[in-house]
């Protein structure tokens, strides 16, 4: 496998081209924390309009595995979160796409943060990892669920446009 | 030792049948009996051909039995549906190599069924990988008109290398044969063996044949891996899934490992793969210990504190509530009054209940203990008999040079050794059954039996410690009592066995 981790850098490097050549848009930033190391990459986030996610920025870590892309890069948020899919003390993210068995080596980390963007659109409240945040919207407690996560929203937005890089 | 006409004439006294028995070094065999019809009653089922009740049909097969035994299945569907044989194993995969089944699907809704086995519309032609004009992959972005490329029907392209590495990485990494996808976003296109072919060699192509043959194996439920160490061979027998209530389907595999086509564990008749479970966790649990604190302790009668009298009188006085009542009765203490040091007041109202509740769960410890006692004591002999086994070795050559027998004429220690252990094993899980048993008279039927078997393994048993210029002068003794625990062996798993098939037995526990 002396090929795979060339094979990898030459992904990564494209990737980052590609990235600086089209932005995504939910994103406010995605780069390698430090340029000696391709294999961590750090992210941030940017909130949904018209949700209670609204004006909110997250900081995100990845961890790429030196297969990758044939395994899934690992993604945690390190700026808290308020939502039933994300823990709320580690920052873990539950979602299939980055479970080996759904991965697809098609999958570029912009793209895999589209879909982590999706998911604040789209809580999945029946395999909680917030247990505490799931509850209320599984209950029907709109008002509270949206309180709770404005609060969250706002009280952690990660402010550091300085930051990034270190 | 030519002993089959004094085996006949012997018959006509049942009571030297033992004797005759073991004069033969033929008996302690399973074989050669099949002819020999006169005579020993009802003894004589247990020595003919013929299957025991508590023995079941199998077959072992090896590795190259059940690829073959694979590659028909595939030959045979892939000519009844018409596709090629690469297709065919990949829907026979997708429907659990159920034949019938899946022609049946196919012939009936021929698309749906290859779309939901992840094969989509079949096109003609032979996989090969291209060179297309602007071509750039998906996955590592390279792009050019001189990549090689390769898609499955379902046309997701990407370069050889990147396939190659995606097949390399789910089969070495991930253990994965039968259900490896296409790697595009979302695409369940099942990757064929043909696409392997095509792009894998040398070692991993082998790999992916083997966790083939594997998924085969784990797929059909009458095939079984032997799960002794090392062991490659498959066995095959048709007790399905819902007999395991009646049947305890034991088997032996080439490598000589008896173990139950069930459940894989090893040999634990008479007792059913459910119970057996039961039994297993039972022990593993802390269940017990819940079942010692109320055996042990009683519970303050007003804040339920659990209270172990460990000396003093029976005016209890609760550390945490200051309740005071007699340990005896459970009864108020201020009811007794002043004078009452023992109580004497066994029949009144306020204790009988508490002490009712305490009788049940205590006689369920030492009912239980009972049968684990008797259980791991087996257990544990039968570890010591692996022992037993390896000075047995010793044994049996020492026993060459010291008596001048020859290595054919020591071999009974070798067989009785096995008996032994064998014996112990059977034994051991009696217990484990009979712990489940509601009694009845089959149940006093079945505790004979046990005891028979008990006393012939204990007397074995005792014979095996002597020392070793005894032993040659032993030998028919030996022998002889190897037969007789077989024996009893035997007449204790037919008659669980056919009470088992019959539904007789009666159970305190649901299962």
């Amino acid at each position: 496998m002396a090929s795979s981790a060339s094979n990898t850098t030459q992904r990564l490097l494209r990737e980052l081209k590609e990235y600086t050549k089209s932005p995504n848009e939910v994103l406010l930033h995605l780069g390698p924390v430090d340029e000696e190391d391709l294999l961590r990459w750090e992210a941030v986030l940017k909130g949904v309009d018209g949700t209670p996610y609204e004006g909110g920025l997250w900081h995100l870590r990845i961890g790429i595995p030196s297969n990758y892309p044939l395994a899934p890069p690992t993604i945690h948020f390190t700026t808290r979160i308020s939502h039933p899919n994300i823990s709320f003390a580690t920052g873990e993210i539950c979602l299939t796409l980055l479970t080996t068995e759904h991965w697809s080596p098609v999958y570029t980390l912009s793209s895999t943060l589209t879909a982590v963007h999706q998911l604040l659109t789209d809580p999945q409240p029946d395999s909680p990892l917030n247990v505490d945040v799931a509850a209320l919207l599984r209950d029907g407690d709109l008002p509270a669920w949206e309180s709770v996560v404005r609060y969250w929203t706002g009280e952690e937005r990660w402010q550091g446009a300085g930051n990034l890089g270190r | 030792m030519d002993s089959d006409g004094e085996m006949m004439s012997d018959v006509s006294s049942p009571d030297d049948f033992l004797d005759t028995q073991a004069s033969d070094d033929d008996s302690l065999g399973d074989g050669g009996f099949g002819d020999l019809d006169t005579g020993f009653d009802d003894d004589n089922d247990l020595f003919r051909q013929q299957r025991n009740p508590h023995e079941v049909e199998y077959k072992v097969l090896n590795p190259a039995e059940v690829e073959r035994e694979r590659q028909d299945q595939i030959a045979e569907v892939s000519a009844v549906v018409g596709l090629s044989p690469e297709l065919a194993a990949v829907l026979l995969r997708f429907g659990q190599w159920n034949k019938e089944k899946i022609i049946e699907m196919y012939i009936d809704y021929p698309e749906r069924t290859l779309d939901r086995a992840g094969v989509g519309p079949v096109t003609e032609g032979r996989a090969t990988t291209e060179m297309i004009p602007g071509f750039l992959c998906g996955i590592c972005f390279d792009e050019g008109d001189d990549v090689e490329s390769y898609a499955m029907r379902c046309d997701h392209r990407f370069c050889v290398d990147c396939y190659r590495h995606y097949l390399e990485q789910k089969i070495k990494e991930e253990g994965e044969s039968a259900r490896i996808r296409c790697p595009g976003n979302n695409c369940q296109h099942i990757v064929d063996s043909q696409s392997v072919e095509l792009l894998l060699s040398g070692e991993i192509r082998d790999r992916y044949h083997m966790l083939l043959t594997r998924t085969y194996v784990d797929d059909k439920e009458n095939l079984r891996w032997c799960p002794a160490p090392n062991c490659e061979h498959v066995v095959d027998c048709s007790v399905k899934k819902r007999d395991l209530r009646r049947i305890v389907p034991t088997v032996q595999c080439a490598c000589s490992h008896e173990f139950c086509h069930g459940c894989s564990l090893p040999d634990h008749q008479p007792a059913p793969c459910t119970l057996v479970k039961m039994w297993i966790k039972k022990c593993e649990d802390d269940s017990e210990t819940s079942n010692w604190i109320s055996a042990n302790t009683k519970e303050c009668p007003r804040c339920q504190s659990t209270i172990e009298k460990n000396g003093g009188c029976n005016h209890m006085t609760c550390r945490k509530c200051k309740h005071e009542f007699c340990w005896m009765c459970m009864g108020l203490w201020a009811e007794h009054g002043t004078s009452w040091y023992n109580c004497n007041r066994f029949e009144e109202k306020s204790g009988s209940d508490a002490r009712s509740a305490q009788a049940k769960s205590r006689a369920s410890l030492d009912r239980y203990l009972h049968y684990y006692n008797r259980y791991s004591n087996h257990e544990q002999s039968a570890k010591l008999d692996k022992d037993l086994y390896l000075k047995t070795e010793k044994k049996m050559t020492s026993l060459q040079s010291q008596s001048g027998l020859s290595w054919i004429e020591v071999q009974f220690l070798d067989t009785a050794s096995h008996a032994l252990q064998q014996c112990r094993q059977t034994l051991k899980w009696t217990y484990a059954f009979a712990f489940y048993l509601a009694r009845n008279n089959l149940t006093e039927i079945f505790e004979d039996n046990q005891k028979d078997l008990e006393m012939a393994v204990e007397n074995l048993s005792q014979m095996f410690e002597k020392p070793i210029p005894e032993l040659a002068q032993l030998k028919v003794d030996i022998l002889d009592k190897t037969a007789y625990c077989k024996k009893r062996r035997v007449i204790l798993l037919n008659d669980t066995a056919e009470n088992l098939k019959n539904g007789e037995w009666s159970f305190n526990v649901e299962w």
